[in-house]
């Protein structure tokens, strides 16, 4: 069987910052989300990587749903889902301090998450297919705002 | 080290049957392990999904990421499989692919590049099996027409006459194959597992085309 070689269509870009104490150290900053499509075979593959600081519960139910909106924004335009999966990583750190008896614990209040995307799908367009995740975050970080 | 490829269509469910073969393979409440297990899970985008939950649960995972192991990642995938043998010496080596991966051309690259003989087996998937075979057909026979076994994954949520059609036409593409019906819900039994394994010491042929299941 032939080998066919995967194409690279577009790729994320991490942009760079100037510190702002003017030490002249650049720090890389990943765009959020940062997404990235390559076409392999007939496939379309859109990877996505996405941060956000929200409950983790309250967020897991925006992300059900609006994957369950991506999957509906596909199949209307008659590509065919391979899957589209999503992992849900989530972190929250508590600070303890105590200088006499008394234990003192502070807390951010809010989780960080890390969401990492991939969606497989056949019969559309790579740069649609990028579009409507790119939406689909869009809309994740507008309600995440109210 | 032996080699387990577990290939089909994406989303038919190889990452959650994984993670039952993987519990059966390393289950230790009778005393011991049956095998060590080392896990390459080959996913084509750039960020990698299947792989955290297979960590998450335990087992020891290795990457091969951006690109499919039967095409494109070909020679790291040789690369993965030496270190691995090498770093773990593990009993079994279970290759995850990507949904789109041709099995068939990675036991063949496995052979060639490393001598080595590997099982396949293909997950399928009952719930969409109607809607993809004809769209996706190339591919389908590309993955089941190399499998030693096919499962037929979600089961449960098929009835029986699209079963009996499916399993027409995954004979039809490899008579040779086992074909036995799963649902990753619920547990696999061993028997299932051991085929898998190509383990005949349960007395049954290994490869027959035996149909049936748990729902069979």
């Amino acid at each position: 069987m032939e080998q066919k070689k995967m194409r690279p269509m577009a790729v994320g870009r991490t942009g760079e910052k100037t510190d702002i104490r003017g030490t002249g150290v650049k720090k890389a900053v990943r765009e959020n989300p940062e997404i990235s499509v390559i076409l392999q075979e007939s496939a379309v593959v859109v990877s996505a990587f996405y941060q956000a600081k929200i409950g983790r519960e309250v967020f897991a139910e925006m992300l059900r749903q609006g994957l369950g909106g991506l999957a509906e924004e596909f199949e209307t335009r008659g590509a065919v889902i391979g899957h589209i999966k999503a992992s849900l990583d989530s972190q929250r750190t508590e600070m303890f301090s105590v200088t006499e008896r008394e234990v003192y614990v502070k807390s951010s209040g809010e989780d960080e998450l890390c969401i990492r995307l991939a969606a497989i799908v056949f019969m559309v367009d790579p740069q649609l297919a990028a579009a409507l995740v790119r939406e689909m975050f869009a809309d994740l970080d507008r309600k995440i705002r109210k | 080290m032996k080699l387990l490829i577990l290939g089909g269509f994406l989303g038919s469910g190889k990452t959650s049957l994984l993670m039952q073969l993987a519990h059966y393979m390393t289950d230790t409440s009778g005393g011991t392990a049956l095998y060590r297990v080392v896990i390459l899970e080959n996913e084509v985008g750039r960020e990698g999904v299947d792989d955290r939950l297979l960590k998450s649960s335990g087992y020891n995972v290795e990457n091969l990421f951006a690109g499919c192991a039967c095409c494109t990642v070909g020679g790291e995938l040789v690369t993965a499989v030496s270190a691995i043998e090498k770093d773990y010496g593990p009993d079994w080596m279970i290759l995850e692919t990507t949904g789109l991966a041709y099995p068939g051309l990675i036991r063949d690259n496995l052979c060639h590049a490393l001598g080595k003989e590997s099982r396949i087996c293909t997950v399928t998937d009952a719930s969409r099996w109607a809607r993809i075979k004809i769209p996706m057909a190339e591919l389908l026979a590309g993955q089941i027409s190399c499998a030693d076994t096919v499962l037929i994954n979600k089961a449960d949520l098929a009835g029986e006459e699209t079963l009996e059609g499916m399993e027409a036409d995954i004979r039809e593409m490899n008579p040779a194959a086992g074909v036995r019906r799963v649902s990753a819900l619920e547990e696999i039994p061993t028997e299932i597992w051991d085929r898998v394994l190509g383990r005949t010491d349960h007395g049954t042929e290994e490869n027959a085309p035996d149909g049936g299941g748990p729902y069979g």
